[in-house]
């Protein structure tokens, strides 16, 4: 490379990091004057998932039936709610009740763990040959960025099996990371690699790619190259602050929990004050098929503590009324008992719930029957979880082509839960 | 009762008169009242006396000692004359910190007195439901239209010069509407604010209806700025040094659904200029010195509005066998 390409690369990389590049914040009227995704005035800005991988247990948890044998030892406790109970060891949940919109009628087709997180990650049921976008590549895809240096969309703690971006390009994936509380990993160049070596190695990395880049003229090889310029532009960013929890207060951490879900709810709220539009937080450990109450009881423990502080946090800081936080699981758990006192999987009836961004608080939608097996009530399918989040954030759902040309919406034939919002 | 408490309580009936007369509302007054005071103790995680207040069964339950509402009979009722006794008396409650504000204790009197009603005795899906198919009409006579979605489809395209002119300096800019009249302005990323900043925003007037100026330099005088923006819905404030008297300038934005103040150093008299707004739905008062009297008196003046306090995020208690606090870190 000669110096003049270097100082022409090094100057595109400057435009890059401070963010007055390709990004663009001289939008033109057309830009701003005709957005395609936005269908009506959205009421949240921000969503936080909250996944519960597994196959949270509906009756132990947010739909108990006090009472009956399909209850087992596990008791339930009143709310802030009147009339509303939750599962015994969700105290600090019940006393936020009152900023809940329950779905108790949630339904699904899908009874194993990895189709059933697929459906409830993507809104679509898996199918060979395809891979379709997660909630957070959908709300990449259909809105604009606010913060253009931090990624759209972020999941804490997930697995390997996550859609992520599905058939959207690379630029529409989530950002995965596993320890909540170790910060953004690599986000600093390895030790003894200088400002100015760094940028070499990357100018060198941009030679080797030219060749193919201009062969190869395509959205996807296109979006790789972005995504470097992303990356190179967070890590001059102070943006990358938003990763860094030690700058919480010690008592604040402590009150979300020491495990990675509490911390990674914490994290989740520092990221969508960020404007990091989606954050999906997992907690794994629900598939309870053995030891249910003592399980269900660490989980519950866990969960109550991140999910209330959570929402404490943000309602105190002006952050729940534009944050739509779901607490979604791919299934619930059979109301009869195995022969190793513990639930299997039941995707008939379950319960997720909603929190902020424009939802109604202390709200019941659909039910099951007593003994929680069937969704007696308004009824709510996979999709339509999809479509209120859609709703929430005035996403207009415009049919999109994946790249072997077929069809395809957000949240597929959902319907959005429009008496949920207040 | 002591001699002070006599001449006290027909002066505490008169100002309860003077609210208007009618019993304070169980979930919009006395839970956030008992939230803020009693919960801790009284709740989930600590069960002080056997007593819980944090549910209406859990109430009329009562503690050890019995039930703590007689309903009618305030002065009967430990609910009400624990939190008058004297502030050295050993029995007052809360037992740690300050008495409650004397609007609290009037609050939770007048509650009593009137009945100590748990409002509608339906069903909370129920109640919430009927609440959306019979709309509140808004008392004012001055109705405003608050369909921002209608007003927006009446709106001209906005002007791209002032847009571009804000986006130079850092501002985000998203549209709300399908017509792209209708503006998100995030100039929260945007420091320091100006006064040419302040000019853009004007410049775009009706079509800013979500205003975010969160940490920004913005000075009690620039907020003046508001006056220009009659679609305003939305308004983030919080943490900028804007003062009582500024807020006055709200009262041209009747349309304000949302209002951030966190750590925002106003009080009582800010909130006072707010009372007009009538589409209020949403305001955040953490880190603001708003006392229990001022949030009382907008909340009654601007029917449905919630108050957000700073979150009770204190740490869970560390003492007892099933303490989630401390636990390792799962893999």
């Amino acid at each position: 490379m000669n110096d003049l390409s270097r100082r022409r690369f090094l100057n595109r990389m400057a435009n890059a990091c401070l963010g007055v590049g390709a990004l663009g914040l001289t939008p033109s009227l057309s830009a701003i004057g005709a957005e395609p995704g936005v269908r009506r005035r959205p009421t949240a800005k921000n969503v936080i998932m909250l996944y519960m991988a597994g196959g949270m247990s509906h009756l132990d948890t947010f739909d108990p039936k006090p009472g009956t044998a399909e209850q087992g030892a596990l008791q339930a406790i009143p709310t802030s709610v009147d009339g509303m109970s939750f599962g015994q060891h969700l105290p600090l949940l019940a006393a936020q009740a009152h900023r809940l919109t329950l779905l108790r009628s949630m339904t699904s087709t899908q009874g194993a763990h990895e189709q059933g997180e697929y459906f409830m990650r993507t809104g679509f049921v898996q199918r060979g040959g395809i891979r379709h976008p997660s909630l957070g590549a959908w709300i990449s895809h259909s809105s604009p960025r606010i913060n253009p240096t931090l990624p759209a969309s972020v999941v804490l703690g997930g697995g390997g099996q996550h859609p992520g971006a599905g058939f959207f390009t690379a630029a529409h994936a989530p950002l995965p990371l596993g320890d909540p509380a170790a910060g953004l990993p690599a986000a600093r160049p390895a030790p003894g690699i200088d400002d100015e070596r760094f940028r070499r190695r990357l100018a060198l990395a941009d030679a080797l790619d030219a060749g193919y880049r201009a062969g190869n003229d395509q959205p996807t090889v296109r979006a790789y190259g972005d995504l470097y310029r992303e990356a190179c532009a967070l890590m001059d960013s102070p943006d990358l602050a938003a990763f860094d929890l030690t700058k919480e207060p010690e008592a604040l951490r402590d009150r979300y929990g020491e495990d990675r879900f509490g911390q990674g709810c914490l994290l989740a709220r520092r990221l969508v004050e960020n404007d990091v539009r989606c954050v999906e937080v997992v907690m794994g450990g629900w598939d309870t098929h053995d030891d249910h109450a003592e399980r269900i009881a660490d989980q519950c423990a866990i969960l109550d503590q991140g999910a209330s502080a959570l929402i404490a946090d943000l309602a105190g800081r002006g952050l729940l009324d534009e944050t739509l936080v779901i607490l979604a699981t791919e299934f619930g758990r059979t109301p009869t008992f195995n022969e190793r006192d513990g639930r299997d999987h039941y995707p008939k009836a379950f319960s997720c719930w909603l929190a902020g961004g424009g939802v109604r608080g202390g709200h019941v939608h659909g039910a099951t029957d007593a003994r929680g097996a069937t969704a007696t009530s308004a009824p709510v399918q996979v999709q339509d979880l999809h479509a209120t989040a859609a709703h929430a954030l005035g996403l207009a759902r415009d049919e999109v082509l994946s790249p072997a040309g077929r069809p395809f919406r957000m949240a597929d034939k959902g319907t959005a839960l429009t008496s949920v919002f207040a | 009762m002591t001699l002070v408490m006599r001449l006290l309580l027909p002066c505490l009936a008169l100002i309860a008169a003077a609210h208007g007369g009618e019993a304070p509302d169980y979930q919009k007054q006395i839970v956030p009242l008992l939230e803020a005071n009693c919960v801790s103790c009284h709740g989930a995680t600590k069960q002080k006396g056997g007593l819980r207040l944090d549910s209406r069964a859990a109430i009329e339950k009562g503690g050890k000692g019995g039930a703590v509402v007689i309903a009618g009979h305030p002065e009967q009722s430990p609910l009400y004359g624990r939190v008058v006794l004297p502030e050295d008396h050993e029995d007052i409650m809360p037992a740690k910190g300050d008495p409650l504000a004397q609007a609290d204790r009037e609050l939770l009197r007048a509650w009593i007195a009137g009945g100590a009603s748990f409002g509608d005795e339906a069903a909370p899906a129920d109640k919430a439901d009927a609440a959306t198919t019979a709309p509140v009409a808004p008392e004012s006579a001055q109705t405003v239209d608050t369909d921002l979605d209608r007003l927006a489809a009446a709106l001209p395209a906005p002007d791209a010069a002032a847009i571009a002119a804000l986006a130079r300096r850092g501002a985000r800019i998203v549209a709300l509407s399908a017509n792209g009249a209708l503006l998100d302005v995030d100039c929260s990323h945007a420091q320091p604010f100006s006064d040419a900043d302040a000019a853009a925003l004007r410049a775009l007037g009706a079509h800013v209806a979500w205003l975010d100026l969160g940490g920004t330099a913005v000075t009690s005088g620039q907020l003046e700025l508001v006056t220009a923006l009659p679609n305003l819905s939305r308004l983030h404030l919080e943490r900028t040094a804007v003062s009582d008297a500024s807020l006055r300038h709200l009262q041209q934005c009747p349309r304000l659904e949302y209002l951030n103040l966190v750590d925002v150093p106003v009080g009582d008299d800010g909130l006072a200029r707010l009372t007009g707004l009538r589409a209020l739905r949403t305001v955040c008062v953490g880190g603001t010195m708003a006392t229990d009297a001022g949030i009382a008196a907008l909340t009654a003046a601007v029917p449905g509005v919630t108050v957000e306090r700073a979150a009770a995020l204190a740490p869970l208690p560390s003492d007892g066998e099933d303490k989630p606090r401390k636990r390792k870190k799962k893999q």
